[in-house]
């Protein structure tokens, strides 16, 4: 039998095995003849080969419940992928060849024109970073956790990003944060990032995640760090004079003399924007710890990473539509 | 009707090692044995029994090799000595909850239940 469907169960339960590469290959041989032979027996009954795969797929469960039974699995991941039949197998299907990606490919959102095209040099990001970001924003058909501890959905995105993710266990405690809140969560055709994001939304006090180099960090906002970064934002200024090249992670500039370069009342609107949009209560302005200042075409941010995710995300807008801010 | 997983939990690998009592046999043949001698009240899904064989396996109550003289490749499995002891003991640890569990339920137990099967059907 070369069912597709069924060559990508095996890859995502050779994914959540935990066992030699021989132990492997012996239950992905042993689950091939079971499969060829339970197959004959549905088609004998009448089903379609198409509607006996999806049968013997439900008989076998769910990948990662079943390597837990293996043994394989880690104790604490509770986390299941569920829905219909159908979208159970596409689901296992998508996830399957997600898998054999590249770390480095491109996320879908890239592909919507208009954001694609739209835009244009923007704050360079260190490329683990980089990394990070695209692995999250690969799409799930379909996720549910279901009375999950916080670890079972770290070790979930670990997993699915391959990446190192940390949670700050400590911080959580100090906030009050009990470590085995059950989460219950099911969502569908969504990125990783959004999982993430709606998860640690619903958790008081707000957690949000934060890079360091190749570690993705969850804890409370206070306990991530502030980085800098430089946006080229000279196409969303009327003016196009010259502009310097975005470089980051950047030196933090000083701001009291250079800004005045820039200090137009078209540079202080587009500040204004940023502040009062992205997360008010992080800037200066108003009793945060961020910084933003205009230096010739580009602006400096300091501040959290997940503050940044937002800014990058808000002058992809204004690309997008197109127009300088005013 | 078919007894549901709860029912089943603390038997599984007591069925496993009894149905393999009759000789070799491999996964698929063991869930359709099991289904058909149970009159298809103990239905196993392959994503059960598998892990229940290769923990046997790990255990060293069973013993395994691949073999397609069937025409398929197929691993096959059989009881090893301590398997044998294993589903012993384990038998006698069912029949005897069985007991108490009957004795307990005194009269209800002797208006409702089915007489018991003969003892010599296990491993048949």
């Amino acid at each position: 039998m070369h069912n597709v469907e069924f060559e990508a169960y095996l890859a995502l339960l050779s994914r959540f095995l935990r066992l030699t590469a021989a132990q492997r290959d012996d239950i992905r041989r042993e689950f091939q003849a079971h499969l060829d032979d339970a197959l004959e027996a549905e088609m004998a009954k009448g089903l379609t080969r198409e509607q006996a795969v999806l049968r013997l797929l439900e008989d076998f469960g769910d990948p990662a419940e079943l390597a837990h039974r293996f043994g394989g699995g880690n104790r604490a991941r509770r986390w299941i992928m569920q829905g219909t039949l159908a979208a159970a197998c596409v689901g296992v299907l998508a996830i399957g060849v997600s898998l054999l990606l590249p770390a480095g490919a491109p996320p879908l959102r890239a592909q919507d024109g208009a954001v694609a095209v739209a835009r244009a040099p923007q704050a360079a990001v260190p490329a683990s970073e980089a990394a990070l970001n695209a692995a999250l924003q690969r799409r799930v058909p379909e996720i549910s956790f279901q009375e999950a501890p916080l670890d079972s959905v770290r070790a979930w995105v670990a997993e699915m990003t391959q990446s190192n993710v940390v949670i700050l266990w400590s911080a959580l405690e100090e906030c009050g944060i009990d470590r085995d809140r059950p989460i219950t969560v099911t969502l569908r055709d969504v990125s990783i990032d959004t999982l993430l994001q709606v998860v640690l939304a619903d958790i008081r006090p707000r957690l949000h995640f934060d890079y360091i180099d190749n570690v993705l960090v969850i804890g409370p906002a206070e306990r991530t760090r502030l980085v800098v970064r430089a946006y080229d934002v000279r196409d969303l200024l009327d003016d196009s004079g010259p502009a310097p090249q975005a470089a980051a992670p950047a030196e933090r500039p000083d701001e009291q003399d250079q800004a005045l370069e820039s200090d137009t009342p078209e540079v202080r609107r587009l500040l204004g924007l940023v502040t009062d949009t992205v997360y008010p209560d992080t800037w200066e302005n108003n009793g945060g710890m961020g910084t933003i200042r205009a230096f010739r075409k580009a602006i400096v941010v300091r501040n959290h990473a997940w503050v940044h995710r937002e800014v990058r995300d808000l002058l992809e807008q204004l690309r997008a539509a197109g127009a300088p801010a005013r | 009707m078919t007894f549901g997983r709860d029912r089943l939990h603390g038997s599984l690998d007591l069925l496993v090692l009894s149905n393999l009592a009759g000789g070799p046999r491999y996964g698929y043949q063991i869930l359709a044995s099991l289904r058909e001698r149970s009159g298809g009240r103990i239905i196993l899904k392959a994503g059960t029994l598998y892990p229940i064989l290769h923990k046997l396996e790990r255990d060293k109550c069973v013993r395994t090799w691949w073999d397609d003289a069937t025409g398929r490749d197929r691993k096959w499995y059989a009881l090893t000595e301590r398997g044998r002891k294993r589903m012993e003991s384990r038998a006698r640890e069912w029949l005897d909850y069985a007991a108490c569990v009957r004795g307990l339920l005194g009269p209800l137990a002797e208006r409702l239940a089915p007489p018991s099967p003969p003892l010599d059907a296990v491993g048949k």
